[in-house]
Order: structure tokens, then sequence, then C-alpha cells
């Protein structure tokens, strides 16, 4: 078993034992891995506050059977600042579980590192709605794990729509006109503006959707949509949703 | 079959306890067979009468033996000062520092949305309604300095605020006998934040 050097984000942590913990990581190289964090609730760990879900850390990593040890660590970007606004928290837990749930353990897809490092460096900063860049981060993490959402023509009969009401396609991938939507099990009805939202979300870059701000009920709206979206693709359940929902109800 | 019924039921249940694995179950259920009755039986009274006779407190969700724990019935114990903690382990921690004299309030965790706990799985609706009805003046929140500890400290803070109390956070820093060198960035930023005049 050999040890080898990742750059890394630390998704989620698990206790494990009286004072050891299971990182959730992604790496830059080896997708997600799984860690042993040895002994870093004692409060002389080594590790200190090095392996705290948001951050990005230089990680030295032994690689073990089931599960990896952590060696060493030492931190890129804390990520502080998500620590200290409710909000940005709140939803980036979502993103980190949005990119737990759509990896399976060592499948590595580089792009989502990346895209992970990017919105969590935006997120940390001014960001006008942190709802909306939690959207468009949903689209955008379906899209590179191969669901890319279809928001310009009808899946099945290929009309491209504009400004009218139609269905997401759950289990299609994209949206499907009035008259085709109507034989669909699994659809969700999506408004012009909506839609329009969507195709935004999934098009700009996420520092521009930073600075986008919409009435409460769009940016939920586009969030619900988003949800269902990539719900349908995941085989698991996402659980910081009901939290962001129940949140953003109750402002 | 391994083991005679009854042992196999008894390892059966005591691998059940949190850290407790096959062999470790094995290894107390022999013990257990090897010490007197008396002690056995005295094990098995501690069990059961703990299961019994603790509940929770109905002020501050600590374990209690009737309607209210120790610290709540102690008449020398501010009333007005406050300390949120995580669990009921939390407050034995703090007592042991000697140094708090007030009350304390158990949330029964912290607010971790990717394990799907929201505020609302907390007990933060009825510390609330303890600031509003016992003249709360400071509330220390003592969460542990996790993501999750500090996420739930800045809730409570945003809604402690409008009340007009005064909210608190346990300092955060390096350990005493700790040396500067090895802590991280997180830890000593923290700490020379939360710097004291000397």
């Amino acid at each position: 078993m050999a040890t080898y050097k990742e750059e890394a984000i630390v998704l989620r942590a698990y206790d494990l034992g009286e004072a050891d913990r299971i990182l959730s990581l992604i790496t830059a190289g080896r997708g997600l891995r799984r860690a042993v964090a040895k002994g870093i609730k004692r409060t002389r760990s080594k590790f200190g506050g090095r392996l705290e879900p948001f951050t990005r850390l230089h990680a030295v990593l032994h690689e073990g059977r089931n599960l990896d040890t952590v060696v060493q660590a030492e931190i890129v970007r804390s990520h502080a600042p998500l620590r200290a606004d409710f909000a940005k928290f709140l939803f980036g837990e979502a993103m980190l579980e949005m990119i737990e749930k759509s990896l399976h353990e060592d499948q590595n897809i580089p792009r989502l590192f990346d895209a992970l490092c990017v919105t969590l460096d935006i997120l940390e900063g001014d960001v006008e709605d942190p709802a909306l860049l939690l959207a468009a981060f949903e689209l955008k993490v379906c899209a590179l794990i191969g669901y890319h959402p279809r928001l310009d023509r009808c899946l099945h009969c290929g009309r491209k729509i504009e400004g009218e009401r139609v269905c997401m396609d759950l289990c299609g991938g994209g949206i499907a006109c009035d008259s085709c939507s109507s034989s669909l099990e699994s659809r969700l009805a999506v408004s012009p503006e909506n839609l329009s939202l969507m195709r935004s979300l999934l098009n700009e870059d996420m520092a521009t959707i930073a600075k986008r701000g919409e009435s409460h009920r769009a940016s939920r709206d586009a969030l619900v949509t988003a949800f269902r979206f990539s719900e349908s693709f995941l085989d698991r359940p996402l659980k910081t949703r009901q939290v962001v929902l129940h949140y953003l109800d109750s402002r | 079959m391994l083991y005679t019924p009854p042992i196999a039921r008894l390892v059966e249940e005591l691998s059940k306890l949190p850290g407790v694995g096959q062999k470790t179950a094995q290894r107390l259920a022999f013990h257990l067979l090897k010490i007197p009755g008396e002690e056995a039986r005295s094990l098995a009274d501690a069990i059961i009468e703990a299961r019994e006779r603790v509940t929770f407190c109905s002020r501050c969700f600590n374990f209690a033996q009737g309607e209210l724990c120790d610290y709540c019935m102690d008449s020398r114990r501010d009333p007005t000062l406050v300390c949120v903690v995580e669990r009921p382990q939390d407050i034995v921690a703090v007592e042991r520092t000697g140094e708090f004299r007030g009350l304390y309030h158990v949330l029964g965790g912290a607010i971790s949305p990717i394990d799907g706990i929201g505020p609302e799985e907390l007990k933060i609706r009825e510390l609330l309604e303890r600031v509003r009805k016992d003249g709360v003046r400071e509330i220390i929140v003592a969460t542990n300095p996790r993501v999750e500890g500090e996420a739930t400290a800045i809730y409570l803070a945003d809604l402690l605020k409008p009340l007009g109390v005064r909210a608190t956070r346990i300092a955060s820093g390096l350990p005493v006998g700790g040396d500067l060198e090895y802590a991280d960035e997180v830890t000593l930023g923290r700490a020379l934040k939360g710097r004291l005049d000397l």
C-alpha cells in the first residue's frame, strides 16, 4: 500500500470511535476518497482545524484496503468566511453534498474538483443570492457528470422552445413542450421566466451568477427545479435540500 | 453454533454498543461470566435503574432524575447566565473547569444540513422561550468549534440579538502546553483575533 500526495477538499466528516473521524474527500487526481484522521478530536491533535469541511488542503495519505489514512495536511484555503455566515454555510454544505453524492468511490471527474474550488471561492466573497449560485452549481455538476440538461428544444419533437410554459422531463433530462409532456410520467411544470433563468444559470459563469439578483420566488423556483432535475439522476436522497428549502421559506 | 444461546445473546447485545465490535463483545461477555454473580447483577441493575429513572430536564434538557436537573434546582447558580452546549456530556466538561456558575441549555446536537439536521431538530425554540420568560441577560454559546458548531453559534446569535440579550462565544485558540509552530492557520488566526491585554 502506497503513500500519495493529493490536493483535496474535505466534503464531510463522520465520527469514528472516541477520537477518530472518517473524512470524505474530493481529490484533484483520484476523485472521491475516504480517509481516517486518527486522534483528530483530541485538542492536542496534530491536525488541529485543518480537516474541517470546506477546507482545501495539500494532503499526504496512506492508501488502505478500505479506507486511506491521513498522514499530513496543510491548508491551501480554509474558506473560513463560510463558517461565519449561516446562509453561506448552508448553501455551501448543499454543494459539498451534491459533489459527494454525484461520485462513486474512486470515480474521478477532474473538472468537478475545479468547479467546487471555483464555486467555494466565489461563495466566500460577495454573493447577491446564494440560492441562485447553488441552483447553477447543481445544473453545472449534472452537466459535468454526463447529464447536461437540454433546455432549448423539446426533447421529444425537437421544436425550439421560446417564451412558453413547458414541463421538465425528469427522466429524459430536458424540457418537453406542452403537447409532448402530457404523456410523461415524471414531469415538473416550468414557467417561461423560470426556463429563461435556468438557461442563464447553466450558461453563465459562476462569477457572473454571483452578481445576479432575482426575486425570492424566482430564485426559489429555479432552485427547486434544479433540485428535482439532479435528484432524478442521483440514486441517493440529498439531506441538505430539506434544510435549505425550509431556510428559504422562513426568510 | 459457536456459543450456547444465552452467551450468544449476550455477545449480540453487547456488540450493539458504540465502539464495541464482535471480538470486544465476546471478551466482555466472557468477563461478565467470570466475575461474581453479585457484580454482574449490580451492573444489570445499574443499567435498568438508569434507563427507568433518568429523564430529560424540562427546562434545560440535561439528564435529570425528576422534572428538573440538579443544576436547574440549585438556587446558588445565576439563572440570568446560560451556557448553551450540544450534548449533556459537554456540561460535565464545562463544570470541570469550575469557572461557570450559571445554568445550561442542551441543544441536542448542532446544525448539520448534510446529516439532515436543521434548526427545527434542535431545542432552539425552547432556548428562545427561556430567554423571553426567565430574564436571561447573557447566553454563552459553547458548541464545539467545528464547522457545524460554528454555524449553530452564528445562527443563535442572529436570533438572540434582536431579543436584547448578550450572546457570547467561548474563545478558541491554542491548547495550553501546545507549540505555536505546529498550530494550523485557522486556530492560530482565531487565537490572534481573540488576543487579550496583558
